[in-house]
């Protein structure tokens, strides 16, 4: 295996039994994902692309196929295991910022951090050192009602940062933003990019964002188009 | 008492205990006491499913944050502990509350029921039934105690099963259809 290959995805196939009877989403899918490289996923309504970015997460099992992680089958992981590598080498951020409503952007933030039992010092420093990068160091105590949606996106980012995972995986994440603020959140991602040495894989509908990309896969009913 | 009179003073005497003489009519208080507390036992029960239903709303309305907690990495283990605890906290609530209110009531019984009757010009303790002039009421520490258990332990059930659910939720689904 090409040692700069950070993920390997193998005839990766996911279906889902409905009703109606069996829905093929994914279906023998591959790809090779190298370490810091920025892959964007695009396809239509249906294609596959969220139900994929869910099994490279481990949010799903899938049908048949692997999924590795740096040498790591995620499939052979144990449930803890698994929330374990969630925690800790992977950042999820979705479409609409999916932030605790209840709780302040600092407070979001830390959220990872102290599932991962992190004291609350040590939790509070590193969303505090994050937010900062993102630009927010002046909207700590803030909920994220309180916050405008380039803000809140920015708030996502952070607590999907907040403990330096190597991988980003990020759904439609300037879907619900103008394009102004699109430009912003794509700016603030191509920085993270550098500084941080991130692996992203971005699913989207817009060709902006995926021309931002080094590389655009494209997925067509549950299958990817060209080379893995 | 009664049966070593009897065997002392054979015949011609009569030995009669108190509840001997009085039997259907502590046949009916007991018939009372039971009544009352399949009552209770059935407004726990309400009370417990109460609980339930309550934290299995919690649970849907919650369940896109939990797919959030979930996909960040807490454990459906960790996951069931919030919602146990909140039922936790639900139920030592309301027993504490319950508690404290139980025994006003017992400590103030007569004076309260007194108070009504004159208020309300009704007979709620008929002197003449029971044979006594002021509404017996004891604390049993031991009684308030196996109360206090059995509700926690009741509330602690009612939690179970919306916990579990909770833990036992799809994130990725949850996070699909939003």
């Amino acid at each position: 295996m090409n040692s700069s290959v950070m993920i390997k995805v193998s005839s990766l196939s996911k279906s889902f039994t409905t009703d109606r009877g069996t829905v093929d989403v994914l279906k023998k899918v591959s790809l090779d994902i190298s370490a810091g490289a920025r892959i964007a996923i695009v396809g239509s309504s249906g294609a596959g692309k969220t139900t994929f970015m869910h099994l490279l997460g481990g949010l799903y099992k899938p049908t048949s196929g692997s999924v590795t992680f740096a040498g790591k089958d995620i499939l052979s992981y144990s449930a803890s295991e698994l929330d374990a590598f969630r925690n800790r080498s992977i950042g999820f951020v979705f479409q609409f910022h999916q932030l605790l409503p209840e709780f302040t952007a600092l407070e979001n933030v830390m959220m990872p951090a102290l599932i991962a039992r992190d004291p609350a010092q040590e939790a509070r420093k590193k969303a505090l050192d994050i937010l900062s990068a993102v630009g927010l160091d002046h909207r700590l105590e803030h909920k994220p009602g309180q916050l405008s949606g380039g803000e809140q996106q920015r708030v996502a980012i952070a607590r999907s940062l907040v403990m330096s995972p190597r991988l980003l995986l990020a759904d439609e994440p300037t879907g619900n933003l103008d394009s102004g603020t699109s430009d912003e959140i794509l700016a603030l991602l191509d920085r993270l990019h550098q500084e941080r040495d991130l692996t992203m894989v971005v699913v989207t509908h817009s060709e902006k964002v995926a021309t931002h990309m080094d590389r655009i896969v494209r997925m067509v009913d549950g299958q990817m188009q060209g080379k893995p | 008492m009664a049966a070593e009179l009897k065997e002392a003073y054979g015949f011609p005497h009569i030995v009669r205990s108190w509840e001997d003489m009085f039997g259907s009519f502590l046949a009916a208080l007991r018939l009372e006491k039971l009544g009352l507390f399949i009552v209770l036992g059935i407004i726990v029960l309400v009370a417990a499913f109460n609980i339930a239903t309550t934290l299995i709303m919690v649970v849907m309305e919650k369940h896109r944050d939990i797919a959030i907690l979930r996909s960040m990495g807490a454990t459906s283990r960790s996951i069931m502990k919030i919602f146990v605890l909140e039922g936790l906290i639900i139920g030592t609530l309301g027993t504490l509350l319950g508690t404290i209110l139980g025994l006003l009531l017992a400590k103030n019984a007569d004076p309260l029921i007194k108070g009504l009757e004159n208020l309300l010009q009704i007979k709620i303790f008929d002197q003449s039934v029971y044979g006594m002039d002021h509404f017996p009421s004891v604390v049993n520490s031991a009684d308030v105690i196996a109360v206090v258990i059995v509700s926690m332990a009741i509330s602690l059930l009612a939690t179970i099963y919306p916990a579990w659910r909770a833990a036992k939720m799809d994130p990725a689904e949850a996070l699909r259809y939003e």
